[in-house]
């Protein structure tokens, strides 16, 4: 049905939002006066962002609001978003010198896995339109 | 606003608009047409929480103790 997959794609879009920022590296983002860099001020962003997102996702899907179908979808998501954002304070504490580690590493699979988030939703968006 | 991820939930909330019509033009059964404007609503909800979460950081220091792991069964 139309609707069904319009609202998939809606959802999709939504749960993606905070991971588009990621490849657009040509519209500044409004900083952050303590953000250690670019990076970091985006992606706390794009984290902030997805972590709202997910939760009235999850909230929706409690009230009823949403069909159960989505459940699977939206369990994926905080499951990536759940790596990313711990990736994220790992990599914060290593460039603020707070712990040890391979900031270039850890940097290049927070952005890995925010790619996997994206390629996961792909699939799914193309099993939902088969 | 050029952020990215705000366009984004914009888009999502335009989408999230016309579900309602788009179940009407092609399909006049009543329940259906209630059950997208319910999914609507729904979406509409996700996407205003997440500008108004976009919009309350704008230009604050970023606080990492903000940043949670969810529950993925929620």
């Amino acid at each position: 049905m139309t609707v069904t997959k319009v609202t998939l794609t809606a959802v999709l879009l939504l749960l993606l939002a905070g991971c588009a920022t990621k490849t657009n590296t040509t519209t500044k983002p409004p900083s952050h006066a303590n953000q250690l860099n670019a990076f970091d001020g985006q992606t706390y962003d794009t984290l902030l962002v997805a972590q709202s997102a997910i939760e009235s996702a999850q909230e929706q899907l409690k009230a009823g609001k949403l069909p159960e179908k989505y459940k699977p979808l939206i369990v994926k998501a905080a499951l990536s978003y759940n790596t990313a954002q711990a990736l994220y304070k790992t990599w914060r504490s290593i460039y603020t010198g707070a712990q040890a580690g391979d900031l270039a590493t850890v940097q290049a699979e927070l952005t890995t896995n925010i790619v996997d988030l994206t390629t996961q939703i792909d699939a799914l968006k193309q099993m939902v339109s088969k | 606003m050029t952020n990215p991820t705000l366009t984004l939930v914009l888009e999502i909330m335009q989408i999230a608009a016309s579900i309602a019509p788009a179940a009407a033009v092609g399909d006049s059964d009543a329940i259906e047409v209630a059950t997208a404007a319910q999914l609507a609503q729904a979406l509409l909800a996700i996407a205003q929480k997440a500008s108004a979460a976009y919009q309350a950081q704008v230009g604050n220091p970023i606080d990492v103790s903000l940043l949670h792991s969810i529950d993925p069964n929620g």
